[in-house]
């Protein structure tokens, strides 16, 4: 085959800086392993074959992506009109700021690791994968296709090789990858995602009228929290936890949240700012407003609904087949 | 066959290395994932020794003083223990598979590639900072695209929607330079009629 036909399957694990990036990609008897710098990527070949050892250790990796400096920074610089906010805006910012620090720091510290890949004439790091979870997929994704072509060893293999009678390797009979869909279909989060979806815009629907502040509060908040479990979810799937119903409502979710949060900020400013033009003053609580909320929680309660028959469905299905097992 | 620790490189102890999942390093006191595979104890093959050729044996082109045990597949010329590459089943000498000459063209793998898709598109992007410049980009993303369209691309990525956004961008600040200088010499020819009145 030649080289240029080569089909390349994405791996666990992506490191991309300013100038620099690295990548993993299955190929049909190869991991290639791309490192980008500048203009130019560098290829280089673990052909299946030749793997002799994976071996990943935890260790402190404080990094951050491009993405998540210019995000970072972004919100700093909001912090210059900290002078103008209100002081428990203020104090709320500097809360926010300092515990998304510490969850970095926590999290480069505590899930940081150094994964490297031993062949008969070479170790190389492999530098997209720095974190546990990340090192955890990729060995998922790459152990059964090496055991296709290499066969597996036996588990005491290490006891065999002290007493020097060498391990005995099994047969290379193709090893049964896990499929994702034997993930559960409902966790813990899942379910309070699901009651979160439910409850915010049973509540919502209820006193979307309601002129008060208090209830206007108490559905932020209930949005911020069904945002929060829909965050979880997503993390779970990503991690195999989870499988993929459950993930689909949560995009669903968080795209319909981010959807009617600019579609009614952007139709509020319009037509306030029409108001104040034509001399007649802002307005606070328009129909069309009011309208746009309820087909958003309509939306949510549906989603919510969906949810709750994944995780119902999930419920009897995951229980054991006592005549199979 | 010791499996060093991906942190200190110091080797993990067999007894560590057949516990489930976890092999605690000695040295640095790590506790590394290790995944072994067979390939670890598969045995090294032999390197290649060309033998002396005797008298009246056929020798090597490269090196008369060794025997021969093979010719090459293209160009015939009888090689040593060293000097044969096997290629497909196939004999070749090493100048017929530094020359790529046939089949050995399809076996050579890149080491790296420029990324001329990414040059074209970052090139007018980068140009807005300081965008007097993008007379000079635009149209020259255009043509850099144009000329470059059919070189290879990455390994991964087989798409070419960064030249397509690139060529884009580059015509977009082209006909905005354009019409810029059209609007100009409008505004100057009417200044000019303006005032001679």
């Amino acid at each position: 085959m030649a080289p240029a036909e080569e089909k390349y399957r994405r791996l666990a694990g992506r490191r991309r800086g300013v100038i620099s990036g690295s990548s993993l990609w299955m190929g049909s008897d190869h991991i290639l392993l791309v490192k980008t710098s500048w203009f130019r990527e560098e290829y280089k070949r673990f052909y299946l074959r030749d793997i002799q050892a994976i071996v990943v250790a935890p260790g402190a990796r404080f990094y951050i992506s491009v993405t998540m400096a210019l995000v970072a920074l972004c919100w700093l610089f909001s912090g210059f009109f900290m002078a103008v906010w209100p002081t428990s805006v203020s104090i709320g910012w500097i809360v926010f700021t300092t515990a998304m620090l510490a969850a970095w720091l926590g999290v480069s510290i505590a899930a940081g690791c150094r994964c490297r890949l031993y062949t008969a004439v070479s170790k190389d790091d492999l530098p997209s994968i720095f974190r546990t979870w990340t090192a955890r997929k990729f060995l998922r994704q790459v152990q059964p296709r090496i055991a296709q072509v290499q066969g597996t060893l036996d588990a005491g293999w290490a006891e065999a090789e002290r007493t020097s009678a060498g391990p005995s390797v099994a047969a290379m009979a193709p090893v049964e990858t896990r499929p994702h869909a034997a993930a559960p279909s409902h966790t813990l989060a899942s379910d309070l995602f699901a009651l979160a979806l439910v409850v915010c815009s049973a509540v919502g629907l209820a006193t979307v009228t309601f002129p008060d502040a208090f209830w206007n509060r108490v559905n932020t908040v209930l949005t911020l929290v069904q945002l929060a479990a829909a965050v979880v979810v997503l993390v779970q799937y990503s991690r195999g936890m989870i499988a993929k119903p459950m993930q689909r409502v949560a995009i669903a979710s968080m795209l319909l949240t981010g959807v009617t949060f600019y579609v009614q900020t952007f139709t509020f400013a319009f037509i306030n700012g029409a108001r104040l033009g034509a001399g007649i003053g802002p307005m606070t609580a328009i129909r069309p407003y009011v309208v746009a909320h309820q087909v958003t929680y309509g939306l949510n309660l549906l989603l919510g609904l969906i949810s709750a028959v994944i995780t119902l469905r999930g419920a009897y299905s995951d229980e054991p087949d006592i005549i199979k097992d | 066959m010791p499996v060093p620790c991906a942190r200190c490189d110091s080797p993990l102890p067999l007894w560590e290395l057949s516990s489930a999942d976890a092999a605690g390093c000695t040295a640095c006191g790590s506790r590394n994932t290790v995944r072994v595979f067979p390939a670890l104890f598969a045995a090294p093959s032999a390197p290649a020794v060309p033998e002396t050729a005797l008298d009246g044996e056929a020798a090597c082109f490269d090196h008369p003083s060794k025997r021969a045990v093979a010719a090459c597949h293209q160009c015939g010329r009888f090689v040593c223990q060293l000097c044969s590459v096997e290629i497909d089943g196939q004999v070749w000498c090493p100048a017929c598979v530094a020359g790529g000459k046939g089949r050995a063209k399809a076996v050579y793998l890149e080491p790296s590639r420029v990324l001329f898709d990414s040059i074209a598109l970052t090139v007018p992007l980068a140009s807005l900072i300081v965008w007097p410049f993008t007379i000079i980009t635009g149209p020259g993303t255009v043509v850099f695209s144009a000329m470059t369209w059919r070189r290879p691309l990455s390994l991964v990525r087989k798409h070419r929607w960064r030249f397509v956004l690139a060529i884009l961008i580059g015509l977009a600040q082209t006909l905005g330079w354009i019409w810029l200088v059209v609007y100009s010499w409008e505004q100057f020819r009417m200044g000019v009629t303006n005032g001679s009145r």
